[in-house]
């Protein structure tokens, strides 16, 4: 075909913008485009006190809490992620039934932290509650980038209805772990973990599967680091977590049993030191090793490579002012493992038992050991509490008397009804 | 390129025995463009540093791109630099290119000699067409197709550039804050994980709201000792806010005292007397109902000097520190000294316009020697006059800012070293890394902004700053981002900021606390979160804008100068130099810079050594490897890395890390081949079967790729994951993302270069485009 040179433009205009306009194509179905916002058109709420209906904050406490459990859980993903632009919403939201506590403690432990960065909310078997579906709404989660870009997890076994709903309804891209069986599903989830991270963590929380609530501090300690967590059934350790203690690099991990001899017996230590160093945060009661764990830190050496290592650091270690607590009725087990997000981003601070939302006193002694010191305007620290729980779970006394353990100017000599003589002997 | 060498035995002969051969040595570039380059890059980085420090200081403030600050004034001084550096700079070496190029007069030493001149102006006609019409090739009559397919490479370089363009303003445009809020309707609390609402329908219930919060009244040592109910002056209840520190404990209450009145209501509440101002400190009787327009200035005066004698009757002594603040003056001037006196103690004196009163002067000297007063306001609210009448009592220093907004900031942010006097909050780099809290307020309503002051009386206690609606006031939000703390070990470590943010939505918006909320939160030093600009971003976000400014230069005086070039090449250039920026400018430089040239079968070749062989080889593809490569990793993490997990010891491959690679390698690969490597092979060659011309070429390029990615791979895991600490594997949104691309690609390059030195030794490459 015949060609002059001048008629040589057009075709080559064409061309260019034949492909140039297959690769806007192909990037705007990839990206979401961007729009900038500066007054958005938001109505205002009804009612200001209609959402927090009692004094919600003190000075240095603040009360997050909701009429039912699905509410409570929104609530807690409320004060987290604000909603208003692309940057304040989390990449992804866990699903998780509320009436399954390991596999509740289980995806929080797992699934919260960087880069997925997920908050918990909770469904029923086979139903979607108006509150989690409109948080999802509202949460908008843009996609985790390190799995395909899923926005909605699901874990244990939740029936495909919920999920269909979510996908449906709401149009995100969903991945459901359907093992009904806690244990083996830790081992699915670390298996899960592990791709995303590219790594196993060392670090790995044993739990006593008999007395779940034992483990609850070490799930806000995962949602705010990300390290393991895995079951051991009365007196045995069961074949998944076995498994997946041995995929640990090396085979060398790092075991932390939550409680004493009572809860984890040493029969089980002793077994467990076939896969790694085994150490215990040595609590009587889940309020103990709350307290004890907030003060717990195990750091040193996990691998070395000559001219590279790399290091171990597992437990808060808290034993000064300027850092804040999560507090929460030690029967509320589903508000425990949704505030865990409070120690993901905000304040991340550890989470402190309430046997009957009453302070006990080995409780009181440590706030008062991390007390802050009264300084100047420019040079003061101040610890934070969350109260997880309605008045009726952490009375309002209660709150007054954390505020105060927690404020750097008043005398906490003066004890009120609400804390406890027990363990004064310790 | 691959492929046969045209006539090896002169070339190698000639470089055997060190001899030039018969072609032309041509500069490319003289003095004038380096010294018009060198020297507007000079003249704009100092004005842009000069600028950049000025926002980066706080004496200059521009909207929504307040996150700069985070990092420090640095961060901004260096941006500023290189955007106008670079401007400025290319501005100069564009000129001197034309100039040099024979269109301008001036340096004889990079212009071309006779011949190239002339062969310049035959072909100034066909110049006018665009420049892919000019290689070499062109003689020839072409098809549609084979026309298409001889600038597929340059249509692939232009669709790389847009979609690197487009990926960096995907992440400026996060930076600023984009996407739309959600509908918040079905929230159980306004409260954030830094940020605390207290508000209200109305300013009487936000009175109560402050109150309640500030004053649980569960035990006795956190109830006020008594309220104090004002009549409805700002003066007099600004003057009882040093009351509420400490050891004086009162709460304030503006409003009537009677039954089924707020002061009464919140006094039962709370379980403690009311007093009026008289009851508790002596001096006149007011009517609740007196309002600012009925009490004099000097009776305001009065009573703050009555007040502050009576606090300083306590055991806490005479007072050496004041604030004063003008009572004829809008109220928003001395607002911020309220959450000051309810934190300190330190008494409020009022002057009026015309004069000091004598109330006050009674005030300032009963210490017995010269006390240090902080006059709050510029000249536009405290006259001058007035601060010289001030300065025979004692030491005066003033805080001012130009308007009300800046003011507060300026008072958040004052600290006497002498006195100790100020919230001391310079960001998170001052010498303290103590909490650092704040208290909004809108400011239209002084009731609820004096009010707040109970928040600052113990706990997250803070200086007070204004807000409008809709959007934090540029000094506001350069002043919250300049508080975002930086953690170096765990973001458990603190410290911690928090924001109480006190007013109805109609007075403050959710938008705007929710911005103030996401500034705050606690972030990795070297990163600073998603938004915020760390000193690394910073450098990377510089390193790209002069890349880009690189490419610019390169792509106009390759078209300028080196016609002859093969316009595939000269892309290849270009989209090196968006990647390795001044170095691809000298490689560039070096590559063609009195370079003897010859003519063969068409084509123009340079003859360099072997080592600039080698670089001219290297650049020829690695340009479009590697930026495709990592734009491949932007395209799959829009759409999210892929995942396997499985059990057992080889669970890496199903990794995210690991597939992205190999889909990022995978993508790259078939790009190059299809859409660059086969069509300039074709061209080079002179094979018309494209076919032909992707077999013949595919071995060395999948090696060549291959060598690049075993240096750029590692590093890419080892920056993403052991570098960067704490898991922050960044996201497509991240400069980071960027950072550590291109600290891959810088060792892609020193990895894949003894490759293909190896490659030219035995003739397989050429490097003589």
């Amino acid at each position: 075909m015949q060609s002059p040179r001048r008629r040589r433009p057009p075709v080559s205009g064409i061309s260019l913008g034949l492909f140039l306009a297959a690769i806007a194509a192909l990037t705007l179905g990839l990206i979401d485009f961007p729009r900038l916002h500066s007054a958005p058109a938001l109505r205002p709420p009804a009612s200001q006190a209609a959402a927090d209906r009692w004094p919600a904050a003190t000075p240095n406490t603040v009360r997050l809490s909701g009429p039912n459990v699905y509410a409570a859980a929104t609530a807690i993903t409320q004060a987290t992620y604000g909603a208003t632009q692309h940057e304040d919403r989390p990449h992804a939201v866990t699903l998780v039934r509320a009436d399954r506590e390991a596999d509740a403690m289980l995806a929080a432990s797992r699934i919260t932290h960087f880069p997925v960065n997920s908050p918990t909310l909770y469904v029923d078997a086979d139903r979607l509650p108006d509150e989690t579906e409109a948080e999802l709404r509202r949460l908008g989660p843009d996609g985790n980038t390190y799995d395909s870009g899923v926005q909605v997890y699901l874990v244990g076994p939740i029936s495909r209805k919920v999920e269909e709903e979510v996908r449906r309804k709401l149009g995100y891209k969903t991945r459901a772990f359907r093992t009904a069986d806690p244990i083996p599903l830790s081992e699915e989830l670390d298996d899960w973990a592990a791709a995303v991270h590219a790594d196993h963590p060392d670090e790995v929380a044993i739990v006593q599967y008999e007395r779940l609530d034992s483990g609850l501090p070490s799930v806000a300690w995962n949602a705010h680091m990300g390290d393991g967590l895995l079951f051991v059934v009365g007196d045995s350790v069961p074949e998944p977590t076995r498994r997946a203690l041995s995929h640990r690099f090396a085979g060398e991990a790092f075991l932390y049993l939550f409680g004493d001899s009572s809860i984890i017996s040493n029969r089980v230590a002793r077994e467990l030191s076939r896969y790694g160093q085994v150490q215990r945060i040595p609590g009587r009661d889940p309020a103990e090793i709350s307290i004890l764990f907030a003060q717990y830190r195990d750091f040193g050496l996990d691998q070395g490579y000559w001219i590279t290592y790399r290091a171990r650091d597992f437990g808060w270690g808290i034993t000064e002012a300027g850092h804040n607590f999560t507090f929460v009725n030690l029967d509320d087990w589903q508000q425990a493992v949704a505030g865990a997000l409070l120690s993901h981003m905000g304040k991340h601070g550890p989470m402190l038992l309430l046997p009957d939302g009453r302070i006990p006193e080995a409780m009181r002694r440590y706030l008062e050991s991390v007390r802050p010191a009264l300084g100047s305007p420019s040079d003061q620290l101040t610890n934070h509490g969350w109260i997880l729980g309605g008045t009726d779970r952490i009375s309002y006394v209660t709150q007054g008397d954390i505020d105060a353990l927690l404020d750097a100017s008043l005398d906490s000599s003066f004890t009120t009804a609400t804390t406890t003589a027990a363990g004064a002997a310790r | 390129m691959p492929g046969k060498a045209t006539d090896p035995t002169s070339m190698a002969e000639h470089e055997r025995t060190g001899t030039n051969p018969p072609g032309r040595t041509d500069p490319i570039v003289g003095r004038t463009t380096a010294v018009r380059a060198l020297a507007g890059f000079i003249t704009g980085a100092v004005t842009g540093t000069a600028l950049g420090a000025a926002f980066g200081f706080g004496a200059v403030t521009v909207p929504r791109i307040e996150f700069l600050v985070a990092g420090g004034a640095g961060v901004p001084a260096t941006l500023g630099a290189i955007i106008l550096g670079t401007l400025v700079g290319l501005t100069g070496a564009l000129s001197g290119t034309h100039a040099e190029s024979g269109h301008g007069t001036h340096d004889p030493s990079a212009r071309d000699s006779p011949e190239r001149e002339s062969a310049r102006d035959e072909s100034a006609e066909t110049r006018s067409q665009p420049p892919h019409s000019e290689a070499s090739g062109d003689s020839k009559d072409e098809g549609v197709l084979a026309a298409t397919l001889r600038h597929l490479p340059i249509y692939g370089s232009v669709a790389a550039a847009v979609l690197m363009g487009y990926t960096l303003a995907l992440i400026a445009a996060r930076a600023v804050g984009s996407g739309a809020p959600s509908d918040q309707a079905n929230r159980m609390t306004w409260n954030e994980k830094n940020a605390t609402r207290i508000g209200g329908a109305s300013a009487g219930s936000i009175q109560e709201a402050v109150l309640a919060t500030a004053y649980p009244a569960t035990r006795p040592d956190n109830r006020p000792r008594a309220m104090i109910a004002t009549p409805d002056d700002w003066r007099l209840a600004l003057a009882v806010t040093p009351l509420i520190a400490r050891p004086h404990d009162f709460a304030l209450v503006v409003g009537a005292r009677d039954a089924g009145g707020i002061a009464s209501a919140v006094a039962t509440r709370l379980g403690v007397p009311v007093r009026s101002l008289a009851e508790t400190a002596g001096g006149p009787a007011f009517d609740q109902d007196d309002s600012t327009a009925n009490i004099a200035a000097s009776t305001a005066a009065g009573i703050a000097a009555t007040l502050e004698s009576y606090t300083a009757s306590s055991p806490a002594s005479s007072h050496a520190i004041f604030m004063v603040v003008n009572a004829d003056a809008d109220p928003r001037w001395a607002l911020p000294a309220g959450a000051y006196a309810a934190r300190t103690g330190t008494p409020i004196l009022f002057v009026t316009d015309d004069s000091v009163p004598a109330p006050t002067i009674d005030a300032l000297r009963r210490i017995g020697r010269r006390p240090d007063i902080y006059l709050i306001g510029p000249e536009q609210a405290v006259s001058n006059a007035i601060a010289e009448r001030l300065r025979e009592l004692g030491r005066v220093v003033r805080i001012a800012g130009s308007d009300y907004v800046s003011n507060a900031v300026r008072f958040a942010e004052f600290y006497d070293e002498q006195t100790q006097f100020g919230w001391g909050h310079t960001g998170r780099n001052a010498h303290r890394f103590a909490s650092s809290n704040t208290i909004l307020v809108s400011g239209d309503d002084w009731h609820t902004a004096v009010s707040a002051a109970h928040l600052a009386h113990r706990g997250k206690a803070g200086p007070l700053l204004f807000t409008a609606r809709d959007q934090l006031p540029a000094p506001v939000a350069y002043y919250l981002w300049r508080q975002r703390p930086a953690f170096a070990d765990t973001p458990a470590e603190g410290p911690f900021s928090h924001v109480w943010v006190v007013g109805t939505f109609d007075e403050i918006s959710y938008p705007v606390q929710a911005r103030a909320d996401y500034a705050l939160e606690i972030e990795q030093y070297m990163t600073l979160g998603d938004s915020a600009t760390s000193g690394l971003e910073a450098l990377a976000i510089a390193w790209i804008i002069l890349s880009i400014g690189s490419a610019i230069w390169l792509l106009v005086h390759a078209h300028l100068r080196l016609p002859e070039v093969m316009p595939a090449m000269r892309a290849a250039w270009a989209i090196f130099a968006l990647l390795f920026g001044p170095i691809a400018v000298w490689l560039y430089i070096a590559s063609y810079h009195r370079r003897p040239r010859m003519e063969h079968g068409g084509m123009t070749m340079w003859q360099r050594s072997t080592w600039g062989r080698t670089v001219s080889a290297t650049v020829m593809m690695f340009g479009f490897d590697m930026l495709l490569m990592v734009l491949a990793v932007f395209l799959l993490a829009y759409r999210g890395f892929p995942i396997a997990p499985f059990s057992g010891p080889l669970f890496g491959i199903g990794t995210a890390m690991l597939l992205m690679m190999v889909g990022m390698y995978l993508i790259a690969l078939l790009a190059m081949l299809l859409v660059f490597h086969t069509p300039m092979t074709m061209e080079a060659n002179g094979i018309s079967s494209y076919w032909r011309a992707l077999l013949a070429g595919a071995p060395v390029m999948i090696a060549t790729m291959t060598v690049e990615s075993i240096g750029m791979m590692p590093t890419m895991w080892w920056a993403q994951m052991s570098f960067l600490p704490g898991m922050q594997m960044p996201t497509d949104d991240d400069v980071t993302m960027w950072a550590t691309l291109l600290m891959s690609v810088a060792v892609a390059f020193v990895v894949v270069l003894p490759f293909n030195y190896w490659m030219v030794k035995r003739g397989t490459k050429q490097g003589t485009m």
